[in-house]
Parts: structure tokens; sequence; C-alpha cells
């Protein structure tokens, strides 16, 4: 079960290193599980972390670790470390890991910029690998941003469904304004006081088309952390781990280009196994957080887990089954569009705080929540 | 049109092999010799069977439109001068999916249109990339490609290149 979770504010120039973030993040989500650092026997972090376990140990006083991990592909550790502690618990390998991501993603190594991919060597700028975005398959054609490679998912989706543009920015665009709406009443959201219409979206600055720049996801400096216990460990109400796993088909590492389909995001027996696991169907979710780097990434993850049919999202959107009172809400924290991103684990806490009832956009009665990225996913439930 | 590449490959093994290729305009595709299906990008094992035996063969360059993207923001300073520019995820008539840049159609493309590759030659790097395929023409790379089929199999690949001749870049 998570018996705690934590965050720093979030902001687009933090004064404190990624091993301060990281710390203050770790230390609030102990507060919360009522726990001190010594009970702490497990860390699993994002690949991608720039915090060692090591230093993270001995800044936060910890005795000793029974398990240590890294879970890779980017996001997909938001669920994924998650998935990884809840597995090593139910093992007996540990008995309280903390997952966390600190990182000053817009004062540093911002992950929507091709800086992190490029080497300068000799005065030339140099890619090496193969991953997509930045490798030496994409970068010498511009493919070097995430955003452009999900823009490619978003305008095959619409030709798959004889969608046209406006529809597409219309559904994509319900996606930013409703998200951007529920920011408005998130003290902790990087785009507090800066409400969008859908006029505001469609006159926004084109960065990958079809995708604007309020398709994007807010890159900023912060961290959170996830505390995760065997069941009663903690006096609080804590959020029961109903299901977790973690999932890769071929080629989905780290963004899908090369499948057969590039508008789907998970498989079907992934998402069947998860549904048959924890013994619900979708219509039994209250809430679903999704991991939206982009827009078009809800989209298709709606259809994805059979939320709505295939090509239906863009009705769903449009009617605004997204929002507050509509049939399943969304990313209610404003999403990484609009709370900010701490990739992607800042999202794992809104499902926590939804299904422990204390929410800022609380959805009513909120038992059962999805959270899912490309990668990974889990269902969160009440404790008792 | 010759530009200095913004940004230059570091390729390693197979990669280093499709890359030397591209730098005598020819676009190499590995193909199972068990299954017989062709793949891209390199791998020493086939992503369909799983073997470990493989050719290399040359692609045609033909090839339809999976997906695209215009990019109207640089997500690095190398790349502004050319914006906006056009990616394309290409399905190759051989099977292999493959990004190139789309060269002569500026605007959005439609998905499903033909295209055919054309590398794109800077000072000292050339790289793959298509142009819209026009029905009964041929391209420049087409006809050299014709020529080095009439005189044999093209020149052998070279197997350990490190480095495709980096040079100084105008967007640092």
């Amino acid at each position: 079960m998570i018996s705690g979770v934590g965050m720093t504010e979030l902001s687009s120039h933090s004064d404190q290193s990624e091993l301060g973030l990281a710390v203050s993040a770790v230390r609030a989500a102990l507060e919360d599980a009522e726990l001190e650092a010594d009970a702490v026997d497990g860390f699993v972090s994002y690949s991608y972390d720039r915090v060692g376990i090591g230093p993270l140990q001995r800044a936060l006083g910890v005795p000793e670790l029974r398990l240590f991990a890294e879970v890779p592909y980017g996001g997909g550790a938001s669920c994924g470390t998650v998935a990884q502690a809840a597995a090593a618990i139910d093992a007996g390998l540990a008995s309280c890991v903390v997952c966390f991501r600190a990182m000053k993603g817009r004062s540093g190594t911002r992950l929507g910029r091709a800086e992190r991919h490029l080497e300068t060597e000799g005065g030339a700028l140099i890619c090496r690998g193969a991953r997509v975005p930045g490798g030496v398959f994409a970068a010498p054609s511009g493919l070097l941003s995430p955003a452009q490679t999900m823009a490619l998912w978003a305008h095959r989706y619409a030709y798959d469904q004889a969608l046209d543009r406006d529809r597409l920015s219309e559904a994509l665009g319900a996606i930013a304004v409703t998200q951007r709406a529920y920011a408005q009443t998130n003290p902790r959201a990087v785009t507090r006081g800066r409400p969008l219409s859908m006029e505001d979206y469609l006159a926004g600055r084109m960065i990958a088309s079809p995708l604007r720049v309020y398709d994007l996801c807010r890159e900023s400096d912060g961290a959170a952390a996830v505390v995760v216990t065997a069941p009663r460990r903690s006096s609080r109400r804590a959020a029961r781990v109903v299901a977790a796993s973690q999932h890769l088909f071929p080629y989905s590492d780290p963004l899908p280009v090369y499948p057969p389909d590039i508008t789907r995001l998970t498989t079907e027996r992934e998402v069947g196994d998860l549904f048959a696991q924890a013994r619900v169907s979708p219509s039994a979710i209250d809430v679903a957080i999704i991991y939206d780097a982009t827009t078009i990434a809800v989209l298709l993850t709606l259809e994805d887990y059979g939320f709505c049919p295939r090509g239906g999202a863009p009705e769903f959107l449009t009617d605004g089954q997204h929002g507050p009172g509509g049939l399943l809400p969304v990313n209610p924290h404003g999403g990484l569009l609009s709370e900010g991103y701490v990739h992607g684990l800042n999202s794992v806490i809104e499902g926590v705080r939804q299904v422990r009832d204390e929410a800022d956009n609380q959805v009513p009665g909120a038992g059962l929540a999805l959270i899912t990225v490309r990668g990974a996913v889990l269902l969160l439930g009440v404790e008792g | 049109m010759t530009f200095t590449a913004p940004i230059v490959p570091d390729p390693e093994g197979l990669s280093a092999v499709y890359w030397d290729a591209a730098q005598q305009e020819r676009l190499l595709l590995q193909r199972c010799t068990r299954c017989g299906q062709a793949w891209h990008p390199p791998s020493e094992f086939c992503p369909f069977c799983q073997a470990s035996e493989f050719e290399w063969i040359d692609a045609t360059g033909e090839g339809v439109i999976h997906s695209y993207t215009v990019a109207h923001h640089a997500a690095h300073a190398a790349v502004e001068v050319w914006i906006p520019y056009t990616i394309l995820l290409v399905d190759l008539v051989e099977g292999p999916r493959m990004i190139g840049r789309l060269l002569d159609a500026p605007g959005e493309p439609a998905i499903g249109t033909p295209v055919r590759l054309r590398f794109e030659r800077y000072s000292d790097l050339k790289v793959p990339a298509f142009v819209v395929h026009a029905r009964g023409g041929s391209s420049c790379t087409a006809r050299r490609r014709q020529r080095r089929r009439r005189r044999g199999t093209g020149a052998p690949i070279q197997e350990h290149h490190t480095r495709v001749s980096p040079r100084p870049c105008p967007g640092q």
C-alpha cells in the first residue's frame, strides 16, 4: 500500500539542488506516512534521475537498504517505480520502499529539448545511440523532441479515424482547456491564475503540428516521493495498490514510432490482464490519472483502456466527459499539462490523494483510481 | 543545395554500416536469411524470428507516408535554419518503417502519399530523406542506383567506420 506522499513546490527555477529537492520530497512523504528515515529499507528511482541512491541514503540517514533499483524509459517509471516497490514488498525483499523523482526540469536539463541527446565534439554536434527521439536514426532528420514524436501519433490517429484537423484540435483542446481549469483550484499548479479558453488554445503557437504549445506539459523544477509499505504499517489512511504492472512491447521503448500501430500505447492483453487482476471493469474506475506529456497521449489512453470505443475519444472529450461531473474525470490536478512536470510522479500522488479523499479537486466518492503511463499502470483503491 | 549538417551521427556497429552506405547514397536494410523479413533500425537479431543470420539489401527507396509532423519550433538551435520542416515516418515497400525529412513539399503532406528516397546532401554528410513520388519521374538517386545495378552490386560496405566525418556546424 501507499502510506505517504510528498512533493516540493513546483517552479520554473528552484534554488535547491536536485539532491536537496529529493531530500525535501522524501522527508515530506515520510512525515505523511508518520515514519522516520530509519524505517526506509528500499529506494526505487528513475534511470533518468541524476540523484544517486547512495547520496540520498546518506543525506536522509537511512541506515540500511535492502532494495535499490532504477526503472528505465522515462515517464514509464512514474507508475513503474511504484509497481516495482509493491512487488518487492509482496516478495519480502523490503518493507518500506521510497520511490522518488527529483529534477530541475525547467532550469536544468529540459526533457522537451534536444540538448540532452547531443554532444559537441570538434566543433560538430554529434548524436549517438538509436533512441527516438534524438538518436542516430532520428536526430539527423530533425526528430529531436518527445512532442514531435507524439505529433506523429496524433496525425496517424486522425488519419485512421478520418478525423479532420478541426475535430482533432477540438478534442486535444478540450483536454488542455479542462485540465487548465482544474489547475486553477490546485495551489501547487504552476499555471494557477492563468486560465485557458478554447480560443486561447487555438491561437496557441504551433510547436509540432498538430500539437500547439498548450498541448505540451509544463517543464518544472521539483521533486516528488511516494512511500510504499506492507499493509497496516501506517496509522493514517493509505491507498491500497489494487493492481500494478509494468509493460513493454517491441519498439515501445521509450516512444513508439516503429510498431505497426503507433496509436496504441499499450496492448489489449495488458489492459485485459490489469482488469482481470483487479476483478473490475473499466466502468468501475472513478477517476483516471493519465500521463500527459502531451494531450494526444490522454486521447489514445482513453481508448486503450476501453473508456471509449476505438475512435470514440474525440466525442467523449468534446462532450466534456473528462471534466467535473463527467463520466470519467481525468487528471483533476491539472495533469502534467497544467500542474507541472515531475516526470509523472506528481500525477501518481494525485491518484493517492483522490482515493484518500483529500484532493483539491476531489472526485466525489473516488474509490478506485487508474493511474497510467506508457509502460506501466496502477490501480489504487481505498485502504481497509 | 549544400549545407553543413547540423547534427552528425556517430554510429556504432551495424548502425555504422548503415551510415557508411548512406554516404554512398545507398539505403541499406537488413533482411533475415531465415524468415525473409527485412528490418530497420539495424539490429543483430531479426525482430520477427530472432535469427542472427541476415544479409544487407539495398532498399528501393520507395514508400508511403505513415505519419508526419511539421516542426514549427526548433528543439535545438542547430535546426533553426530548417524551421518549418517536415518529419516523416515512411513505410518502405520492403516493410520497414524509417524516419526522414520531406524535402520538396512545403506545408502539410497527406498520409498515404507515395514518397521516394532522396539523399539530403550537406558538404560532408548525406542523410536519407524523401521527396513526394512523381509518377513516371526518375530521381537522380534512382538513376544512380540503376547505373550501379548495371555495373554490379555497388561499392563494398565498410565494416569498421566509427564516425561520419564531423564538421563545425553553424548552429553552435
